[in-house]
């Protein structure tokens, strides 16, 4: 069907964000796994949809690769098995009861998508008796980012339209082979960003994690803060009021800082500063791929809490450190450190990167997915109503927000485990993102 | 170094440069394509920027970064060139 490597290299960020399933697993939290909740019109063509997913070679490959490593202290690998499991499932409705798009249902939770044992990928679709459907799409982040997703969603949906992506793009070749000759560059670029970490990670930081850190179970808690057209209007005009048109996601985050320092300063935080890690999406504009894998470069903030009282400010304390960060090749050198540590044992290299922080790691997770959906109204005939991403936190940092839009509207997703924010907590966040979003600067 | 002040050379550099980064192989991108519908986004601006001041000597303030001289990189060239004839040389 297709000449698809056996065997890949994986990238630096997805050994990252199996540390990260590593970690959230050993936390008692249910691993790195993603969702994209959509809600389809009438219509659908369940069929066409179900042809379409068995004829795609590149979701057969991504259902059936897995992460090993052949020898201790060798860099990992993804590597194909011969005979894919089960990864589409449907389900009826019948009564209608359950809306989403959380708490996400216990057959869509309840799935092991497990990058070193597999499938990593679910995908759900229930039938609703009103001729409606839910489509939710599960996966590992370990397999692909959010982009990627996006991507693979646009390939499923396009079949094989002109333009759309396609086989040819589901890796980066750049990930084929072996790549020893890259560790002494890369051992060279990793020194500043290690060093720049663990002189950071000497002043004081504030966390959300309390320092009880008994493995017991715990969940991970979803919401949605949607915004109206209104409010969508209104964030239109504040971006432009503070100049943000291409820096949309720096105001986004200023203002979930703001919410955050809100909260830390009721916890009676004076001192401890924000450490915000930003991924960036490396793949060229406009591209089509690379679908599979983890293409990013991490950005790292840090803003003292005298600075994060006021939008303005925190907006010009992250537009002054991000053009010193890509001077200095920063985002480059994170990556070629995470790349470096790559045939550390797991457990090992979780520990490692923890090192630095003392165990903080982060503050806040952050990300600003963009629009979701790109071009695409409707699904093998079912009109895409609406879209959640679902990405769960990770403990530490225990919140993440993540800005996602659909059909140019903005929404915030806020994650977070229930022993690093309570829900009063929450609450209080929501409505500080809202205010920090939607009204004048306070003080 | 003088700072290149013609709109046209200006233009050609930064699309040059954007072209060998971050925009994607084979999509038609020049001087009057939309810097939005392109994906360039903060990252990408800033490394555009930075750009400017190594090789164009041009430090492009905060201030002039509107919706207005950033809608192509004809616009964004117009606006360097005329901060490289005020003398606004990189500091």
């Amino acid at each position: 069907m297709s000449n698809l490597p056996r065997q890949i290299r994986l990238a630096a960020g997805d050994y990252f964000m199996h540390g990260q399933d590593r970690r959230m697993r050993r936390e008692g939290l249910s691993g790195n796994v993603c969702s994209i909740a959509m809600r389809l019109g009438k219509g659908l063509d369940v069929e066409r949809l179900r042809q379409r997913m068995a004829a795609s070679p590149v979701l057969d490959w991504i259902s059936r690769v897995r992460v090993v490593r052949w020898l201790p202290f060798f860099p990992p690998l993804w590597r194909t098995v011969a005979g894919p499991r089960q990864f589409f499932f449907e389900h009826m409705n019948s009564n209608g009861a359950w809306q989403g798009p959380w708490p996400l249902p216990d057959f869509v939770a309840q799935h092991e998508l497990h990058a070193g044992r597999g499938p990593g990928i679910a995908f759900d679709l229930v039938r609703h008796s009103d001729g409606t459907h839910h489509l939710f799409i599960s996966w590992n982040h370990v397999l692909l980012d959010a982009r990627g997703m996006e991507l693979l969603l646009a390939h499923l949906g396009a079949g094989s339209a002109n333009g759309a992506p396609a086989v040819e793009n589901l890796i980066n070749p750049k990930q084929l082979g072996w790549d020893f000759r890259g560790w002494w560059p890369n051992a060279k670029m990793a020194h500043g960003s290690v060093k720049w970490l663990h002189e950071s990670g000497k002043d004081p930081l504030f966390s959300l994690v309390p320092p009880d850190s008994a493995r017991r179970p715990r969940r991970n808690h979803y919401r949605v803060v949607s915004f109206n057209d209104q409010e969508a209007a209104r964030i239109d005009a504040r971006c432009r009021q503070f100049n943000a048109g291409f820096r949309r996601s720096h105001f986004y985050l200023a203002s979930s800082l703001r919410a955050l320092h809100e909260l830390a300063v009721r916890r009676g935080n004076q001192t401890g500063a924000y450490l915000i890690p930003v991924p960036h999406d490396t793949r060229r504009r406009g591209s089509n791929g690379p679908i599979f894998s983890n293409h990013l470069s991490i950005l790292f903030y840090r803003i003292e809490p005298q600075q994060a009282g006021k939008v303005s400010s925190i907006m010009a304390e992250l537009g002054r450190q991000m053009s010193d960060q890509i001077r200095d090749r920063f985002p480059q050198c994170c990556m070629a450190a995470l790349d470096l540590f790559k045939p550390l044992p797991l457990g090992f290299y979780v520990n490692h990167l923890g090192k630095p922080t003392r165990g903080k790691f982060a503050t806040l997770s952050f990300s600003d997915s963009g629009e979701t959906c790109t071009g695409m109204t409707e699904l093998f005939g079912g009109k895409i109503l609406d879209v959640a991403h679902l990405v769960p936190t990770w403990r530490p940092p225990g919140l993440t927000v993540v800005f996602v839009s659909f059909g140019g509207k903005p929404s915030a997703l806020l994650s977070w485990v229930d022993d690093c924010v309570n829900e009063a907590e929450a609450n209080g966040f929501e409505q500080g993102l809202r205010a920090a979003l939607l009204e004048e600067d306070l003080s | 170094m003088t700072p290149e002040q013609d709109p046209k050379t200006i233009a050609a550099q930064l699309c040059e440069f954007a072209r060998a980064n971050f925009v994607s192989e084979g999509a038609v991108f020049d001087e009057n394509s939309s810097l939005s519908h392109a994906g360039i986004d903060s990252f990408a601006l800033v490394e555009l920027l930075l750009f400017c001041e190594r090789k164009i000597g041009v430090r492009v303030p905060d201030s002039h970064l509107t919706g207005n001289n950033l809608t192509s990189m004809a616009t964004l060239a117009k606006c360097i060139a005329e901060l490289a004839r005020n003398n606004q040389p990189a500091s």
